[in-house]
């Protein structure tokens, strides 16, 4: 059974938001960690419902919305969302209310609005849809958690299911990174990326071939990781047409180098953290932009680290780690 | 009383982060609840966090609040029946 | 045929004690775990809570980790999943190729939200062992480092039905082939946070909670980790394991009301349950006993209760709240209530449901008393914000 891509939207630093748009006119920004570029939202979300909507919730439903439409899916089958560190403006809120009262009176608001899961349930409650509803917190495989389910779901029985990573930088988010060292030299960022993940193969659908994850693995295993995975899936290394590689700006990355010299030279790569910045969830939008390439047949310039081999686009390698811990390696084909 | 009425109203758009809606949308006897604004529970929570920390008045009950966040009327008479 | 789903272990650490050797003790001598916080540093000192009285020092030493700033959640984690793997016997060999699925809510929260008072108030911080561990995927990473796991590692974080559905996840892959042996379950540790949050909702109860009371005023928090091994039973039969129970049936269904409070009706509730049961292939009337979620506030009890009316008819089974015990420990109620299903399986009685005295009269009244009677079939429900519901049902195998 093959699992399909049938529908991607994506709220990110750069324009992704507006297919029409997309990656044509860089941005850039001042910000010591880079920020969503949000849609005005009163055409997308329903005012009433919104004003309680932190930033990671309006371009999630935002990006979940526009989806659900262009699949043109009433009612997914489930709703999966996988984010690092989840409504962390809203937790900060109410930290900050607590601490500020002293325990005292403390508005609520903030604190209903903070839980992991207020993002597929504030979808489940739009859409009315009361089936399954799961939220993944795994680190750098939080987005990973909720796609494995996803295809899961689908050799389960599922017909459609909505899938999501997400989560928001906040100043205060940023501050207690940098303090910690993370991100190395990549900037963080945020953004929401959601997929309509399905059985069936339709115009312009994108299948996921497979996905393997691991932890901990060393430089020296990650070739091999990467070679058995393409193995398992019937796929010779000059097979592949593109990499997606979510490098950052650590051209150094040793984990990184090793994959690109599995490859031929002139194989195009693609630096997808060039417009996400670095987060927890940064790899779901590696799907987004890898089945934009699929669909469009197109190797966005701007993100284009190395090679120049442009003769059609079938199959794609997305590979990210996660501060050296947290290993994706998936692969996309047309 | 007015000048009470147009603050609470305030205050209330204020705390529960109604975007679209301005004070003179709000009628002094449009019910609150279930009614155009389309206020619930959660905001009754709110409600009662907004009437302790500007008017010093405790509700200890949900569901005696019910009563009192009727409309903009009955908050500002509730405020003015409990003035110390 | 669909491959079944043993639970061969699990561990258990609550306000009631570590171990589930404690828990049982005082389950079955109705011996309450709420007391006044002692531990959390909290303003709120007359406010009831489900407190294991052991002091991250303690815990840490336990686990050995003394000496480290860890997260209470993860210590709790670690000490109950490393019961678990004791009691099934797993060895390094079958640890290097288990999974494990990990509920939480808060994660780190107990650490970091002293920490972040530092930072407000512009005080000297250590910002890693701070703040490292904050995010709910770093319990789940160093109880696999701990336990030395190498098999998948999931988190799942949908408030407090998140260690519920860590069981069912483990019933999904392990049915799916993806993995042969799983430990599951979640862990919460009290937290300044969510005693705040709860309180200003306004449904916590100032004194002992008193679930599917006509007069219960709220909930108490608590807190808490349990796990559950759980296998195929080929990966049973070959490490020649010993089955303690069979995870016949799961379900999650989303309540579609509103945030947090659940619908009059409990359609999620409901929802979930006949998932559940339909997955099992187990009738209403062959379940003996439901722990129920029975949270003690006005809300959840009677919408669990109408939507109970409504799946089992005039015949409700045997039921029980054990929140009265543990107080609602959220990502970990799930885990906990599990294992408090197996032990009512394994030693066939019902743990009853304290401090009730009058009947809401939509169903018959909860199990007052230690109870011991048959118990082949156990539907366990956890119900969360977000709408999340989520229904086990285990069955005795012997």
């Amino acid at each position: 059974m093959k699992v399909y891509i049938t529908a991607s939207s994506a709220i990110t630093p750069q324009n992704t938001f507006d297919s029409e748009k997309y990656l044509d006119v860089w941005q850039s920004s001042d910000l010591p960690y880079q920020l969503a570029i949000e849609p005005d939202y009163k055409s997308v979300i329903d005012p009433k419902l919104a004003r309680r909507m932190s930033r990671i919730i309006k371009m999630s439903v935002a990006t979940g919305n526009k989806v659900l439409a262009e699949a043109d899916i009433g009612q997914p089958d489930a709703i999966v969302v996988g984010t690092g560190l989840g409504c962390i403006k809203d937790t900060e809120k109410f930290l900050r209310e607590i601490i500020n009262e002293e325990e005292g009176l403390l508005s609520p608001t903030a604190f209903i609005q903070s839980t992991h899961n207020t993002i597929a349930g504030q979808l489940a409650l739009m859409l009315q849809c009361s089936e399954d509803n799961f939220t993944y917190v795994n680190r750098g495989h939080s987005f990973e958690n909720a796609l494995a389910d996803a295809m899961m779901r689908i050799y389960e029985g599922a017909d459609h299911v909505l899938l999501g990573g997400t989560d928001e930088m906040t100043s205060e988010v940023h501050n207690i990174l940098t303090h910690m060292n993370c991100g190395g030299n990549t900037l963080l960022g945020e953004g929401a990326c959601f997929f309509m993940i399905s059985n069936t193969k339709i115009d312009g659908a994108v299948c996921i071939e497979g996905l393997d994850t691991v932890n901990y693995i060393t430089t020296q295993q990650i070739t091999e990781r990467v070679k058995s995975f393409l193995r398992r899936n019937n796929v010779d290394t000059n097979e592949v047409d593109a990499l997606i590689l979510g490098i950052g700006e650590g051209l150094g990355d040793p984990y990184y180098k090793e994959i690109i010299q599995m490859f031929t030279p002139d194989i195009p790569v693609i630096n997808f953290k060039e417009v996400t910045g670095e987060y927890f969830t940064a790899s779901a939008y590696a799907f987004n932009v890898g089945s934009e390439m699929l669909r469009k047949q197109c190797i966005f310039p701007k993100i284009l680290i190395s090679g120049n081999n442009t003769s059609g686009l079938t199959k794609v390698l997305i590979y990210n780690h996660y501060q050296g811990v947290n290993h994706t390696i998936s692969l996309l084909s047309l | 009383m007015e000048e009470l009425k147009d603050n609470l109203k305030a205050a209330i758009i204020e705390a529960l982060n109604l975007e679209d809606v301005n004070a003179a949308d709000i009628d002094n006897d449009e019910p609150l609840f279930g009614g155009g604004l389309g206020l619930d529970s959660i905001d009754a929570l709110e409600l009662i966090v907004l009437l302790e920390k500007n008017y010093g008045l405790k509700i200890e009950n949900p569901e005696e609040g019910r009563e009192i966040f009727q409309s903009i009327n009955t908050i500002a008479a509730f405020i003015e029946r409990n003035k110390k | 045929m669909q491959p079944k789903v043993y639970v061969s272990g699990y561990g258990i650490v609550s306000s009631l004690g570590i171990g589930a050797d404690s828990n049982f003790t005082a389950l079955r001598s109705s011996e309450s775990g709420i007391s006044n916080p002692s531990l959390l540093g909290t303003i709120h000192q007359d406010m009831p809570v489900g407190e294991l009285k052991v002091s991250n020092a303690e815990l840490a030493e336990l686990v050995g980790l003394q000496g480290l700033i860890t997260s209470r959640t993860t210590l709790l984690a670690i000490l109950a999943a490393q019961e678990a793997v004791e009691t099934a016997g797993l060895t390094p060999k079958i640890l290097d190729n288990t999974a494990l699925i990990n509920g939480t809510s808060v994660g780190g929260m107990d650490i970091s939200e002293w920490a972040y008072q530092d930072v407000l108030r512009e005080k000297e911080v250590d910002y890693i062992p701070s703040f490292q561990g904050h995010d709910c995927g770093y319990s789940t990473m160093k109880v696999a480092n701990k336990l030395g796991l190498k098999g998948i590692l999931q988190t799942i974080s949908t408030a407090c039905s998140s260690s519920a559905n860590a069981i069912m996840n483990a019933g999904r892959v392990i049915k799916s082939g993806m993995a042969d042996c799983v430990i599951a379950g979640g862990t919460d540790a009290l937290s300044l946070f969510t005693l705040n949050g709860f309180n200003s909702l306004k449904i916590l109860d100032q004194a002992y909670c008193k679930p599917f009371d006509e007069e219960r005023q709220g909930l108490n928090l608590g807190e808490g980790a349990a796990f559950l091994v759980l296998e195929s039973e080929q990966s049973l039969n070959k490490r020649k394991g010993t089955a303690l129970a069979e995870l016949v049936g799961y379900g999650n269904a989303n309540d579609t009301y509103h945030q947090t409070a659940s619908s009059p009706e409990g359609k999620g509730a409901l929802m979930a349950m006949k998932k559940a049961l339909s997955i099992s292939g187990v009738p209403p009337e062959k379940i003996d006993y439901i722990n129920a979620h029975g949270t003690g506030t006005a809300n959840n009890d009677l919408s669990e209760s109408r939507a109970i009316k409504e799946v089992f008819g005039a015949e409700v089974p045997s039921y029980s709240s054990t929140k009265a015990y543990t107080g609602h420990t959220l990502g970990a109620a799930g885990a906990i209530e599990a294992v408090f299903s197996i032990l009512a399986i394994q030693h066939q009685m019902i743990f009853p449901n304290l401090n009730f005295s009058r009947s809401m009269e939509v169903i018959k009244s909860p199990v007052t008393s230690l109870t011991p009677m048959k118990v082949q079939h156990v539907l366990s429900n956890s119900f969360g914000f977000g709408g999340n519901c989520s229904s086990l049902i285990f069955a005795d195998i012997s």
